[in-house]
């Protein structure tokens, strides 16, 4: 019984992992640009949750919907006044410029928030489901279910409709979509907001289950990065089916280790990656080195 | 861009060392001391990020080793940190080389991902290891002044071994911008694939650059705790530390040997008066500012603020070319 328990937990918070990493393997399979502040806009998400249920009493499945408008818009000034100006630039243009963001983000919610732990309570961020004999968290069976219609939408986006076709162009040759009358900073933005719609979306959903504080960003941004580079860079498919693995990794050696000690095991995953299989599972050889790849 | 003759250079270092000197005021000499020590940390920082092009966000974990490893041998085997601090710095580097093999290879943001990770670990496993480190409540090393183990009462002294240090990494810069070392980083950050093909050990060269760049973080760690004496995992490997050193040397100027001094003679100061003057109510405002500042400089000043400031300054004269990117 322990090991259905342990099972099913691991692909809930594999589900969750994936959630938060579709929007990081998005932005860089087509903008080429990792983005460091995600863990940050992670962290902002979760903040919109508590906010909207401390001050309207809103439960995170009702802000999830209204936090859109909200991250399109923090991911369409970013874009606009950030990211743009990076794209083609130098490594320290396009590392340093998202990791200031993140400083940004991360501090500015340590002054107006303060430090302090916070919580969601109510009846939805409580409530529990059981489905034969195992327990089951709502708010996280709302989040993994929401992490898979994401990436179906997405992957459908991506494949069935002409936009779809033009970002994926530019995620392959972003030169010859532009000679095809590909209007590619279009693409980019929209792409950099869909990207940072999603990670949004995962902090309000995630917000009932974790602690809230400023620097929670910083461990689900590493999480993130591991199962983005194990997925294989831009890779969606990746991204899924790497969450799943690191869901499962943690629930499992929680079990037999200390929770302190899972982010070390993140590190030694990592290693293991980029020695044995360093374009990860779905990418293509050299995308960590080259930053070639296909998203789907 | 550096051609500064040794009359300049030996005039600079005697006015930095009369500098401590000057004011008898404590808070200016912790503005002093703590320029040269983040100045001293970032230079090494340089040779492997300015230099190498190899921007590392893990360089708290050499920081901390090096502050870890000389206080617990003073501690627990009474062994002075003037000697501990090689130990420390031999251990950083030995780190670098292990660590380096495995990730160096890794381009751009994907080996700046592998240092974040590798500071998180060293951070947790400090936390964890109670024992060795003291755990989350650190390790406190005894106030009392004694000059053969690495502690003053002056902070005029401070200021002068601070120098010391400063002096070490900037002299290491110095020696390596000039040989044939400097010039094979150079090569490898400007383009990697063509060095490799004109012969450059590519891999080879960066790990030095790592491996020395982690031993003088590491001596200047242990110059923190017997500054401070007091050193506590959250602080010493955090990834608040590591973006300090970087955010240094890219106002000062990215690969030049005064970039890291000119970067902390503006950050430092800028640090501690947003701290005095904010107070703890907002303790968080100051890295506001660098995130604010970090973005502002690799936008508009990719060469520094120094850089830009001369630019700006002679607009009649010819403009440096513009590096493609």
């Amino acid at each position: 019984m322990i090991f259905v328990e342990l099972a099913v937990a691991g692909i809930m918070l594999g589900g969750v992992y994936a959630l938060i990493s579709i929007g990081l393997t998005l932005i860089f399979g087509v903008l080429r640009v990792v983005n460091f502040a995600h863990g940050e806009m992670l962290m902002l998400g979760m903040f919109l949750a508590y906010w909207a249920y401390t001050l309207a009493g809103l439960p995170a499945w009702l802000t999830a919907p209204l936090s859109i408008p909200v991250f399109a818009l923090l991911g369409w000034l970013v874009y606009r006044l950030v990211v743009r100006r990076t794209l083609g630039m130098g490594d320290v243009v396009q590392i340093f410029a998202t990791v200031g963001i993140g400083v940004l983000l991360q501090n500015g919610a340590l002054v107006l928030w303060t430090g302090d732990f916070r919580t969601v309570r109510g009846d939805y961020a409580e409530a529990l489901l059981r489905i034969g004999g195992v327990q089951l968290s709502l708010p996280l069976l709302v989040a993994f279910a929401v992490a898979i219609v994401v990436s179906g939408i997405l992957f459908l986006l991506l494949n069935l409709t002409l936009e779809g076709k033009a970002v994926r162009a530019v995620a392959q040759d972003p030169i010859s979509a532009l000679a095809l009358a590909i209007d590619t900073d279009r693409v980019y933005m929209k792409t950099f907001v869909a990207g940072v719609c999603c990670v949004g979306l995962a902090g309000v959903l995630l917000a009932p289950n974790y602690p809230i504080f400023p620097a929670i960003g910083v461990s689900f941004g590493l999480v993130s990065y591991v199962v983005v580079v194990l997925g294989g860079l831009g890779s969606m498919v990746g991204a899924l089916l790497g969450g799943f693995i690191i869901g499962m990794i943690e629930v499992v050696s929680g079990y037999f280790l200390a929770t302190a000690l899972k982010q070390a095991l993140y590190f030694v995953i990592f290693v293991l990656v980029l020695l044995v299989r360093p374009q990860g599972l779905f990418g293509q050889r050299g995308a960590e080195t080259m930053g070639f790849g296909k998203i789907v | 861009m550096t051609s500064a003759r040794p009359a300049v250079l030996i005039a600079i270092v005697l006015a930095l060392a009369v500098l401590p000197l000057t004011t008898s005021n404590g808070y200016y000499q912790d503005v002093i001391v703590q320029i040269y020590m983040w100045a001293a940390a970032a230079a090494a920082w340089n040779l492997l990020g300015g230099y190498a092009g190899q921007f590392s966000l893990g360089h708290a974990a050499f920081f901390g080793i090096g502050a870890y490893t000389s206080s617990l041998l003073f501690l627990k085997a009474g062994l002075t940190p003037w000697l501990g601090m090689f130990a420390g710095g031999a251990l950083a580097a030995l780190f670098a080389l292990v660590i380096g093999y495995l990730s160096i290879r890794l381009r751009g943001p994907f080996f700046t991902l592998s240092t974040i990770a590798l500071a998180e670990v060293l951070l947790i496993l400090a936390v964890h290891w109670r024992q060795l480190t003291g755990g989350a409540e650190g390790v406190s090393l005894p106030p009392t002044p004694d000059p053969v183990n690495f502690t003053f009462d002056d902070r005029r002294v401070y200021g002068l071994v601070g120098l010391g240090f400063l002096l070490v990494t900037m002299g290491a810069t110095y020696m390596i911008e000039r040989s044939r070392l400097g010039y094979y980083l150079v090569a490898i950050r400007e383009e990697e694939e063509a060095a490799r093909a004109v012969g450059v050990p590519v891999l080879r060269v960066k790990l030095i650059a790592a491996v020395v760049s982690a031993f003088l973080t590491a001596l200047v760690g242990t110059f923190y705790a017997q500054y401070v004496l007091w050193i506590e995992p959250s602080h010493m490997f955090s990834l608040d530390v590591s973006i300090q050193l970087a955010l240094i040397v890219i106002i000062g100027g990215l690969g030049t040997l005064f970039g890291p001094l000119i970067g902390a003679a503006l950050v430092i100061p800028l640090n501690m008066f947003l701290r005095a003057w904010l107070g703890a109510a907002v303790s968080g405002l100051y890295l506001v500012v660098y995130g604010f500042v970090l973005v502002l400089v690799v936008l508009y000043a990719r060469e520094g603020v120094w850089a830009e400031v001369r630019r700006r300054l002679r607009p009649a004269g010819p403009r440096s070319v513009q590096e493609p990117a």
